[in-house]
């Protein structure tokens, strides 16, 4: 997985120099009406650039504050769908990253996006709505921090409640092999498989260990740089993922072995 | 055999009332999920509480409910499984924002 911000850095600062003094100098998507999407698929990726038009002058003002307008109130969805995501007791976000979470998205994220709405109503010009436009991107960085620091905390946080799960269960799986081998059963296949269980659960203790923490120490300031804390940790992620599917395979071997 | 089987049976028993107070904690979402679960509980046969956790409706001993036959009942399995499917959707939604990023913003 390889983020193509570096290239898309030099297309931007490319496009800036040819057409200088027309180009509004914020990243494309704010200005995306009209959005070339070229999308190269690498191993496991989406390496996307996007070249936005139209940009600002006089005569497209009008649609450029529309732009903005529509990108802020897309910010403001995504905002409370982060925030809903957050609040969701269903999944198993510990009560700090949880109010860390909500914290940011709904005191800070928020009302940083939402109070910039009026403002970008009440330019006139070019001159006023860049600047606008530039801290509806930089300042909050919505979809390259926000969105991927709650959803990978979440998963986090649920990795790291099922691996608790699976030790509390570790002390009866023992007893409960060890009363079916004094039973006079054959419990080879199930000590193998609560071996292995063991020791998947313990791998993805150590794949998660920290990672929220990690996360959320993202800012909106650290990217592109934190992009590949990110990445990282969905790499942690997954393979915790994979460890826990495999105990929780064990687990049901064990189960039919003994019965 | 006969003293053999029912020693057995009370054995899993405990066992079962063990794992119903484990189980109802787990449902509830009430345990805590340890940050660093690197001690494990000790070994119990009896009906002891998990730390953190809310026993609910314990079966009276020797009832003939659900009571799986050797220790690891379908309820807390089912549970785990339900927990693991929650977090497939979760890893599902965290990649995509991953691989397809709405724009350098």
């Amino acid at each position: 997985m390889k983020h193509n911000f570096p290239r898309r850095m030099a297309l931007g600062a490319l496009s800036a120099g040819a057409v200088a003094g027309l180009v509004v100098m914020v990243p494309g998507a704010a200005y995306a009406s009209v959005t070339t999407t070229t999308t190269t698929a690498t191993a496991g990726s989406n390496a996307t650039t996007q070249v936005s038009n139209p940009r600002c002058t006089p005569a497209l003002f009008s649609q450029a504050q529309a732009l903005v307008e529509s990108g802020l109130s897309a910010r403001v969805t995504q905002l409370n769908a982060l925030a809903s995501a957050a609040g969701n007791t269903a999944n198993h976000l510990t009560t700090s990253d949880r109010q860390t979470l909500q914290n940011d998205i709904t005191t800070v994220e928020l009302p940083g996006i939402q109070a910039l709405q009026p403002q970008v109503q009440q330019a006139a010009t070019c001159a006023q709505l860049r600047p606008l436009a530039r801290d509806m991107v930089y300042n909050f960085r919505v979809y390259v921090v926000m969105t991927p620091q709650t959803h990978l905390t979440v998963v986090m946080d649920d990795e790291t409640y099922v691996e608790g799960v699976f030790v509390n269960l570790e002390p009866q799986i023992a007893t409960a092999i060890a009363n079916a081998q004094a039973a006079g059963k054959n419990v080879t296949a199930a000590q193998a498989a609560f071996a292995d269980l063991k020791s998947q659960v313990t791998s993805a203790q150590g794949e998660t260990a920290g990672q929220s923490a990690t996360i959320l120490a993202q800012t909106p300031s650290g990217y592109p740089g934190n992009w590949q804390v990110f990445l990282a940790a969905r790499t942690n992620a997954t393979n915790a993922h994979s460890d826990l599917h495999a105990a929780f395979a064990d687990a049901q071997q064990i189960r039919t072995d003994l019965q | 055999m006969t003293t053999r089987r029912f020693a057995t049976v009370t054995l899993f028993t405990g066992i079962t009332l063990t794992l119903a107070a484990c189980g109802a904690g787990s449902s509830s979402h009430i345990v805590a999920p340890p940050t660093t679960a690197t001690s494990l509980p000790s070994t119990s046969t009896t009906a002891a509480t998990v730390p953190g956790s809310v026993p609910a409706s314990v079966p009276p001993v020797g009832s003939p409910t659900t009571t799986p036959s050797n220790g690891l009942s379908s309820q807390s399995l089912d549970q785990v499984g339900a927990d693991l499917g929650a977090l497939d959707n979760n890893l599902n939604t965290a990649n995509s924002d991953l691989n397809h990023p709405q724009g350098d913003s």
